[in-house]
């Protein structure tokens, strides 16, 4: 009998869903350009580094914007501001990334399409793409904490999440990334918090260190019990911070900046274990 | 002297030993770190994410020095607010990194992306020194100045510079070809292969066959 999980990830990839992209794709990284990319190992790092520092520039844009919406940095810089100087590193970033990233992805085509960490990586960047529009045009549009949060895309990019951390858990040469994610989803959550914020930051960590030890002892369900863990503590403190707490606990630009912070950390780490799988 | 000492390091720290004293294969704890499929993905995932925070956020703080973003900004707003996010990613940085080096120190010390690296690393910790020590103390004169001057920016285009070689370096040396696995002669010569080899045939010895 063929396990759960080896179903899950043959059935979770773009060979397997669109069986149509493998003829066309194959044939396209036979072109000479394309083909030439994979056999040269120099010319594949330079582009993977240009990949890897168009990644810096948009995550840094993305970052700073995004933590000046979560009242996390430059609160005394109008958010305006803080948009109007990321906007170019944003766009180019977006556009060097997808470039380098469409030679790269051509040319490994073959490895990348029955790849589930590809398929999550792709979903998630349009969602964060998608997203980080949201984020600037609130900002431009000077929409404040009255503003109509972005419920579904927030929905959108926190589905996507817990899908990466499902994918990764369910198949053994990712699992390491479920809790990667997990961490990452969970120490964003606390841009939400502002009284109850260092509480759960110090719990989080405990849980992270629980979650390193189990780890290393060799569980299996290091990643599940991190999981409750940090999902019940966040549970707690939001609903503390959003009876106790002074601002509005959902209000528009936090919910945009955190989900668009959340779907790029997902594009992120899919990506990386992109080559570990 | 120090390669003996890392092979030390990566072949017999932690390691099982047998009834004659050998050391048995794959059982010191860089080993262990190395071979475990969870814990190293996680560092190493976690030293990307994090160098993105890091990168991603001292470029901001360079490009304002330089002029180029939030000009109508002051240079301490900017840099005491974000700063901090970059120290605390440079801490994790440092902190991943270390574990990875310690999976496997011998290869790593002979690797001649890592020594190009680390020899960034070291020009860019002096950019800093020298940033604080001898451009900073006339802030308060171009604190507001949409365009600082001439050696500000400079310190700013360094950074960055420096910073992108850091990470140019860092993905190379994943290569074997900078390795002393089979190297050339200018990767022989400046990644100390023969010292390599003589530390790696000196705990071969005293590993159990």
């Amino acid at each position: 009998m063929i396990p759960a999980r080896a179903i899950l990830f043959a059935t979770i990839n773009f060979r397997d869903l669109l069986p149509a992209l493998q003829g066309p794709l194959d044939a396209l990284a036979q072109v000479e350009f394309i083909k030439h990319l994979n056999q040269t190992t120099w010319l594949f790092a330079i582009v993977e580094t240009f990949h890897i520092l168009s990644m810096v520039a948009l995550g840094g844009a993305v970052l700073v914007l995004n933590l000046r919406l979560l009242g996390a940095v430059l609160g005394d810089v109008p958010a305006a501001d803080v948009e109007r100087a990321t906007r170019s590193w944003l766009i180019g970033g977006t556009i060097g990334t997808i470039l380098t990233g469409l030679y790269m992805g051509l040319a490994t085509i073959v490895t990348l399409l029955p790849n589930g960490a590809f398929f999550v990586k792709m979903i998630a960047l349009v969602a964060a793409i998608l997203l980080s529009l949201v984020v600037s045009r609130q900002v431009r549009s000077g929409a404040g904490d009255s503003a109509k949060p972005p419920v579904f895309l927030a929905l959108a990019a926190i589905v996507l999440w817990l899908t990466a951390l499902v994918l990764f858990a369910l198949t053994s040469v990712l699992s390491s990334g479920a809790l990667l994610v997990a961490l990452a989803g969970f120490a964003l959550f606390a841009a939400f918090l502002s009284e109850y914020r260092r509480a759960y930051l110090g719990f989080l960590a405990l849980v992270a260190a629980l979650a390193v030890s189990l780890t290393l002892t060799g569980s299996a369900s290091a990643g599940l019990v991190a999981f409750i863990l940090a999902l019940g503590g966040a549970g707690l403190t939001g609903a503390l911070e959003a009876r106790h707490g002074t601002t509005p606990f959902l209000a528009a630009p936090r919910l945009a900046a955190f989900s668009s912070s959340l779907a790029w950390v997902t594009v992120a780490a899919a990506g990386r274990w992109i080559g570990f799988s | 002297m120090i390669s003996e000492w890392l092979a030390e390091l990566q072949y017999r720290l932690g390691a099982a030993l047998d009834a004659s004293g050998k050391i048995v294969p794959d059982t010191s704890w860089s080993a262990q770190l190395l071979s475990s499929e969870r814990l190293w993905m996680m560092i190493e995932g976690t030293h990307l994410i994090t160098l993105m925070v890091f990168a991603g956020t001292i470029l901001f703080v360079d490009l304002r020095l330089l002029g180029i973003a939030f000009r109508t900004t002051p240079v301490s707003r900017i840099s005491d607010s974000v700063l901090p996010w970059t120290v605390g990613a440079f801490l994790l940085l440092l902190m991943t990194g270390t574990a990875l080096f310690f999976s496997n120190p011998l290869e790593y010390y002979h690797n001649l992306a890592f020594r190009v690296k680390l020899v960034f690393l070291l020009a860019a910790a002096l950019n800093i020194f020298w940033f604080h020590l001898r451009v900073q103390a006339s802030r308060p004169e171009w604190d507001a100045a949409e365009r600082p001057p001439a050696r500000v920016r400079a310190a700013g285009a360094t950074s960055i510079a420096l910073w992108f070689l850091v990470i140019f370096a860092g993905r190379y040396m994943a290569y074997d070809w900078v390795t002393c696995m089979n190297p050339g002669a200018f990767v022989s010569a400046v990644a100390q292969c023969d010292v390599h080899d003589a530390a790696l045939e000196k705990i071969d010895q005293e590993i159990a066959q």
